[in-house]
């Protein structure tokens, strides 16, 4: 838990993982889920060594959806074309197609992946769809580290000098 | 000491290519984009140096016993402040300071065992989750007169998410609809049991 302010800028949700990614004032915050432990982990901003972004289709999720999408939709032609039942072929069509739009829209889109090593943990955000988004937290991830590790590079100033008040004159 | 149960199976080795996970050494940590030798796979990259980061520790000696008094653990290091719990003058060195405030590392080692130090707790309930599920449970057995039990769960467990959500700084509008459909969830199970002790009296007459 944390009082400190903090933005939520992206997910990272796989087969495996459950996480939400949040932008505070000095790191990149990650919450796992696990059931209903949630593990927090930070990627602070004065050790972020690179930053990376890139295109991935996400092959397993292709598979999966293409096999689903063959499967059901087979049975709908073999039903519609060898059996000639229209019913069971219009019922196993429309279970097709909850497979079917999110294939066409990875292959057409793909997934934008943003991820962030530091010198102990990374962050790995995902975009399936929003594009430009990832784009803009990618560059704010970058010009953010850049300027925090820019302040921390600058040297101190010099201390003022303090003049010494004179001294009391000395008792006889 | 850690749970090793809980320790995470593999860990963290520094940056690599994000599309193989094989591991990039200092030569390949550049700007621009980014052939990874293992796998082909392009990827834009971004490069940081960052600064070491430079802890000032002050002797005692060196600016003198009137100007700086000497740390509790290290004798010889000048203190820069004092413990926020018990007071204790810490040096650089000692100063446990996660946005909190300034801890000496045994104040720091049982407010984090206590789980009472908020930012330095990396592991914790998600209880609106709770109550939600709990909710959402509540109305599908609301049948089975299980309404009032995952009710009562939820509003427990809500009662904890509100704190939660306030420290953290966080919405409480979704936590609020679940405490209006579990307390309808809980007046509606009382209706129900309610109806049928009447329905039963009215035949046994």
């Amino acid at each position: 838990m944390t009082a400190a302010w903090r933005k939520k800028i992206g997910r990272n949700a796989g087969l495996m993982t459950r996480e939400l990614i949040f932008e505070t004032p000095d790191a990149i915050e990650v919450e796992s889920r696990e059931g209903y432990e949630v593990t927090r982990k930070r990627v602070l901003y004065e050790e972020v060594l690179l930053v990376t972004f890139h295109r991935d289709l996400g092959t397993p999720y292709v598979v999966f959806m293409a096999v689903m999408t063959s499967l059901f939709g087979g049975l709908a032609l073999i039903f519609l074309l060898s059996i000639h039942e229209p019913g069971f072929a219009i019922a196993f069509g429309i279970v097709t197609f909850p497979f079917l739009i999110p294939l066409a829209i990875r292959l057409a889109l793909k997934v934008d992946f943003v991820t962030v090593f530091g010198r102990r943990s990374k962050a790995v955000i995902r975009f399936p769809v929003r594009k430009r988004r990832a784009r803009e937290v990618y560059g704010a991830i970058c010009s953010r580290t850049l300027e925090v590790q820019r302040a921390m590079a600058e040297p101190e100033p010099e201390p003022i000098p303090v003049e010494e008040p004179p001294a009391p004159p000395a008792a006889e | 000491m850690a749970d090793p149960a809980r320790l995470p199976a593999r860990s963290y080795e520094g940056p690599a290519c994000p599309r193989c996970n094989a591991r990039l050494t200092a030569d390949w940590i550049q700007t621009g984009v980014v052939r990874c030798p293992d796998c082909n796979g392009d990827f834009e990259a971004m490069a940081f140096r960052p600064p070491a980061h430079r802890l000032v520790v002050e002797h005692v000696a060196a600016s003198g016993p009137i100007e700086a008094n000497a740390c509790a653990n290290h004798a010889k290091n000048a203190a820069v402040t004092a413990c926020q719990r018990c007071g204790l003058l810490i040096c650089a060195l000692c100063d446990m300071d996660v946005g909190s405030g300034p801890y000496c590392p045994a104040c720091f080692d049982r407010l984090r065992t206590e789980n009472t130090l908020q930012s330095a707790t990396t592991r914790y309930r998600d209880y609106a989750s709770m109550a939600r599920v709990a909710m959402i449970a509540g109305l599908f057995f609301s049948f089975m007169f299980l309404g009032i039990p995952f009710a009562s769960a939820s509003l427990f467990y809500a009662r904890k998410g509100f704190k939660q959500l306030r420290d953290e700084g966080r919405s409480i509008v979704g936590l609020i609809i679940v405490v209006i459909f579990a307390l309808m969830e809980f007046v509606g199970g009382l209706v129900m049991i309610a109806f049928m002790i009447y329905a039963f009296t009215k035949v046994k007459k």
